[in-house]
């Protein structure tokens, strides 16, 4: 069993795990003020944002994969501006699998923290408020301690699914060994050469962890849910 | 002195209220379900916008040029619903509001929480919240307290604590309250003043150490001296004399002539 472990390069978990956290935290750092937006407007712009949002939960990867290939293409005005100013290409980099998985898990972020911002009483901020405090320390000392339960599985939940994407990143990426070739195209080009033994472990792997983090998850939030 | 001149519409209801506040003074609003009473109150704390004037001590809170948001009142403010923040422990609760050690001691240690410092809110009943909710209310000191019917959801014995408790602090630090109920017990335990609304319009303004010419129904038809405020049968209700007859009422829909039974509700005589 060693020696067979011992024989699998790990390289394309490292690429998966590196593209999941970066992912994570640029989705944990930008999409929070997007959430609370979302959780305490009363515009009738809502619906429209909620629904693109969600939009990559039932979209095919395969369509999300095609426009992000002609948004981040050099002939693209985005892609030229890019190239251009910043001398960078998106497609067929690692670059590209952060937008690209940016994208895919927007809806994974962003739901679970606007549901946690929307549980959260609103007598609880004007109290904080009243105590003389702004929104924005009333959102740190107040609103997120409140949240836990709702950020971790906004985190855990972005993380396992970027390291579960396949669909998206083999568009906009390939197969570059160390720089595209994450966990799941790996098992995949192991499954088309027939090389079965390599995809079972892949595939374990993958499955173990997803299976631990869910645990994880809905452990943390009844254990939250019974002391806070 | 607290000057407050508003006008605040919703729908079809127009809230239009002038009034003055004394400095030291504990006044309560009453008036039935629905009269504007508590938008009044979130109007006053800055969390409700409407037109007109609003001034503190001097100071403009709310006119056609200003709005002052509510962070920068520096008021204390108890409302009905429980509102301690789940993260914070009691202590934490306080030094929220000021990181002022020895005062918030002083504070819990009066209202008998000290013991409870490190408990946190979920452990605490609804009367202990309520007491650490008036500590915090009067951590930074404030000028004006207001009061959003904070007894409401406790039971009278928890209520008389508290009323007993405010009372203390309100000797104490001389802070001008502002007390939202529709329990004429409250009122006449607690306020020196009675402002009754009804349908967001001023109909009675009264010193209640002055007793008293009561207005008792919107298109008052009888007036009447209270003499008295009780329990009976659970039920808040005022005595009135009408007529050198002793009457009971909730305050609300009193008949002229109605009778007390003196058997059943042991009414002192009038005087």
């Amino acid at each position: 069993m060693i020696d067979i472990l011992n024989n699998v390069n790990f390289a394309p978990f490292v690429l998966s795990f590196k593209l999941a956290s970066v992912t994570t935290i640029v989705l944990f750092v930008f999409t929070m003020p997007f959430a609370w937006y979302l959780s305490q407007t009363k515009s009738r712009i809502k619906p429209v944002l909620e629904a693109l949002t969600a939009l990559p939960i039932i979209l095919p990867p395969s369509v999300l994969g095609f426009y992000l290939i002609v948004l981040l293409s050099q002939n693209s005005p985005l892609g030229i501006f890019l190239q251009t100013y910043f001398d960078i290409s998106l497609l067929f980099s690692f670059n590209g699998l952060v937008v690209a998985s940016f994208i895919y898990s927007l809806p994974f972020m962003v739901q679970p923290l606007q549901a946690g911002f929307e549980s959260i009483d609103k007598n609880l901020l004007e109290a904080s408020y009243l105590c003389g405090k702004k929104k924005f320390k009333t959102i740190i000392k107040v609103v997120l301690p409140n949240i836990k339960p709702a950020i971790v599985t906004a985190i855990v939940i972005t993380f396992a699914h970027t390291v579960g994407e396949f669909g998206v990143v083999l568009m906009v990426g390939g197969s570059i060994p160390h720089e595209t070739k994450v966990a799941s195209v790996a098992i995949y080009e192991m499954v088309e050469v027939m090389d079965y033994q390599n995809a079972h472990i892949y595939s374990a792997i993958l499955l173990t962890l997803s299976f631990l983090v869910l645990v994880f998850v809905y452990i943390f939030n009844r254990t939250k849910k019974r002391f806070v | 002195m607290i000057t407050v001149d508003i006008e605040k519409r919703f729908n079809d209801f127009l809230l239009d209220v002038s009034f003055d506040i004394r400095q030291g003074e504990f006044v309560a609003i009453s008036g039935l379900s629905g009269s504007g009473k508590t938008t009044l109150l979130r109007t006053i704390a800055g969390l409700t916008k409407s037109s007109g004037t609003i001034a503190s001590f001097n100071n403009i809170w709310q006119d056609k040029t200003t709005f002052v948001p509510a962070y920068k009142r520096a008021l204390g403010f108890v409302s009905q619903e429980y509102t301690l923040f789940p993260n914070m422990s009691v202590i934490d609760n306080l030094l929220y509001a000021k990181k002022d050690a020895g005062l918030a001691k002083y504070l819990l240690e009066t209202a008998d929480m000290f013991k409870y410092q490190t408990v946190y809110p979920d452990n605490l009943s609804g009367g202990q919240k309520q007491r650490v909710a008036v500590c915090r209310a009067l951590m930074n000191k404030p000028k004006l307290l207001l009061l959003d019917e904070p007894f409401s959801s406790l039971d009278n014995k928890t209520a008389q604590n508290l009323q007993y408790m405010i009372k203390k602090f309100h000797k104490k630090f001389d802070t001008t309250t502002l007390m939202v109920t529709h329990n004429i017990t409250e009122v006449y335990t607690l306020a020196s003043r009675n402002i009754i609304l009804d349908d967001g319009l001023i109909i009675n303004d009264y010193e209640i150490n002055d007793v008293l010419s009561y207005s008792l129904s919107k298109k008052p038809k009888v007036t009447a001296k209270a003499i008295d405020f009780r329990i009976i049968d659970g039920k808040d209700v005022i005595v009135y004399e009408i007529n050198k007859q002793l009457v009971v009422s909730n305050g609300q829909n009193i008949k002229k002539d109605e009778k007390v039974n003196m058997g059943i509700y042991s009414i002192s005589p009038t005087k």
